[in-house]
């Protein structure tokens, strides 16, 4: 199956798989910690008779990081989720090539408004230095999951931006394109 | 005026194939460009909203749902489920939906239910000469008993959103969803009752000794949920808890009970869940910002004014909201479809006199049924794709069970409250 780094140029492939891969392993690595984290907090209180200090206070940081970055491998394999009624009713193969050109150009459209508004929320944060808000007991600065949101968002515009070269390149030059590409698209059903 | 703008946008944009987190997005623009905040705020507001630990419980039944599922854990589950009814006509279909509910009971899910149960099931209705189209409408007419049958994640995004009790939203759920899987088994006896050359199932070994070798395999599955619920009812645990209790759970069975996980798939499991868990919460993270928005623009109020403007019948509102909920559960998904709907409809349906745990019922009935329901059912064409059933031999029978199965539900659950209160005030008071 052929995923979205292999569309792009010999150059670029490889760095967009080694990105890809650093996400992965952080994201493995932190789900589990997420997993682990409240089945340890059970134990210590019933086991060790004692409280895992102000977990909820690294953990919520964490959590912000896992879903933006995930929502951004989401959107390198195109598996966000859609109601892609469109796609069932069209049978021209030149107009399913035209509509995945303009959603990809729409949502690419979308998401850079998002890291924009994104650049604002950063820039507000770190206008109150050294004044910032953080969180009670480690005083962890609200700025560390706003970044996970912030950095999130520009992954997913840059895996969008590709997905618009890819599906432009496919319908203007008639490669294989979209239905070339590891997709898993209309995965609703994957919640 | 917004309030119009906002409903043609998301309406288009879902129906064009936009991304659900996007869509919402979408209308945030909307509302940046015609409303009168500051944009700066939109993306902090989500950072609030989602920023507490309750909201965890999501992305943990996810990876627990996710784990059970390449543990292997369905099967102990059909086999049990098969001993029952195994041996009649229609009996293998009507396993699967007591499977689809058990399943549901464990994962919570209604796309984890259609996966796990229907990639099971169809093989074996396919063998016995069940008719393909049926079989796999069957499958997916019963999945959503993943949303209903607790403990539900929905269902505790709901008791976070209104504040309602957790469990009580849990039990209110419970009735409709038997009452459902009861519908869906009479109409399934009902339209195989003439349908030849069905094959029965022969098993040779006593009735009690299949029962305990296959309910002794099935009982580590079925923990999941008794830890679930015991653990919250107990007191012993919150939900979150609960859920990460769960996850670890899920690890050990996954690994050495069922055999289903190695340390290879395990990882696969973990990246799976992650790009889910993000995909989702992401989706959640827009829904809620817009969500605030809307409640910032006054639309729930507009929207109340503009159902009481038709009627204040409280049967013709509940009509309605049942209508605009459908609606909403064809085009998004459950999650998503469940923030709009508490937001917007919880207010207009207290107006006509209707407890909120009631409403979360008929609410995850609603979704349920908006998730089967063409043209967009995303749990339709997953279904269509798990089961390899051709789409078009499987629109009939599910409208078929959408007509006299879910609706039915439906109507029993909104006009007879007792049906999801019941439980609830026997437990609780």
């Amino acid at each position: 199956m052929r995923e979205l780094a292999d569309e792009m140029p010999a150059w670029m492939s490889p760095a967009l798989k080694s990105m890809i891969r650093v996400k992965v392993v952080c994201l493995i690595a932190s789900t589990f910690v997420l997993g682990i984290t409240f089945f340890m907090v059970v134990v210590f209180r019933y086991v060790l008779k004692s409280d895992l200090f102000a977990y909820e206070e690294w953990l919520l940081p964490t959590c912000f990081w896992i879903y933006f970055l995930g929502s951004a491998v989401g959107t390198y394999e195109d598996s966000q989720i859609r109601a892609d009624i469109l796609a069932s009713l069209i049978k021209n193969e030149r107009l399913k090539l035209l509509r995945k050109l303009a959603i990809t150009v729409v949502e690419f459209a979308i998401t850079i408004i998002l890291v924009y508004w994104a650049v604002l929320m950063l820039i507000d944060e770190i206008a109150y230095y050294p004044n910032w808000q953080t969180t009670i007991a480690l005083e962890i600065p609200f700025i560390v999951p706003r970044m996970g949101i912030a950095i999130g968002l520009l992954f997913m515009a840059i895996y969008s931006g590709l997905h618009v070269l890819v599906h432009a390149r496919a319908y203007f030059g008639g490669l294989h394109g979209s239905d070339g590409i590891t997709s898993s698209a209309d995965n609703r059903g994957d919640l | 005026m917004l309030i119009i703008g906002c409903i043609i946008l998301i309406c288009m944009l879902l129906l064009a194939g936009i991304s659900v987190p996007l869509a919402f997005a979408g209308v945030l623009i909307l509302i940046a460009m015609f409303g009168d905040h500051e944009v700066a705020g939109f993306l902090p507001t989500g950072h609030w909203k989602l920023n507490t630990v309750v909201i965890l419980v999501v992305p943990l039944f996810i990876l627990a749902g996710d784990i059970m599922q390449r543990g292997r854990i369905a099967a102990p589950i059909v086999e049990f489920a098969e001993i029952f009814f195994g041996k009649i006509k229609g009996g293998l279909s009507a396993a699967s939906i007591v499977a689809s509910g058990m399943f549901g009971a464990v994962s919570g899910s209604g796309a984890a239910t259609l996966t796990c149960i229907g990639s099971i099931m169809m093989p074996h209705l396919r063998k016995a000469k069940y008719p393909e189209g049926f079989s796999a409408a069957l499958l997916v007419s019963a999945s959503p008993l993943g949303l209903l049958i607790p403990p539900s994640a929905a269902q505790l995004i709901y008791a976070w959103l209104t504040q309602q009790s957790v469990l009580k939203c849990f039990l209110s759920t419970l009735v409709p969803g038997l009452i459902l899987m009861f519908f869906l088994a009479v109409v399934n006896f009902f339209v195989l009752r003439k349908v030849q050359g069905i094959e029965l199932s022969t098993s040779s070994e006593p009735f009690l000794s299949e029962l305990r070798s296959k309910s002794l395999n099935a009982l580590p599955a079925l923990m999941m949920p008794v830890i679930i619920l015991g653990g919250i009812y107990g007191g012993i645990m919150t939900p979150t808890e609960a859920a990460g209790v769960a996850v670890v759970y899920a690890i050990p069975v996954g690994f050495w009970v069922y055999k289903g996980l190695t340390l290879k798939t395990f990882a696969e499991t973990l990246r799976h869940s992650a790009v889910t868990i993000g995909v989702v919460m992401v989706m959640l993270f827009m829904v809620l910002v817009v969500s605030r928005y809307l409640v910032f623009e006054d639309i729930p109020t507009l929207a109340r004014d503009f159902i009481y403007s038709v009627s204040d019948n409280p049967i013709i509102v509940l009509l309605m909201v049942n209508l605009v909920m459908i609606l909403i559960g064809m085009l998004m998904d459950d999650f998503s479809g469940l923030i709009l709907c508490a937001t917007l409809l919880l207010p207009i349906v207290t107006g006509v006199g209707m407890d909120p745990i009631h409403f979360a019922a008929v609410l995850g009935v609603n979704l349920g049924m908006g998730n089967i329901t063409p043209p967009t059912a995303p749990l339709l064409y997953l279904g269509s794709r798990v089961t390899g059933a051709p789409i078009e031999k499987m629109l009939m029978p599910t409208i078929v069970m959408i007509v006299f199965a879910w609706l039915p539900t439906l109507m029993l659950t909104t006009f007879i409250p007792d049906i999801a209160l019941w439980l609830p005030m026997f437990f609780f008071g």
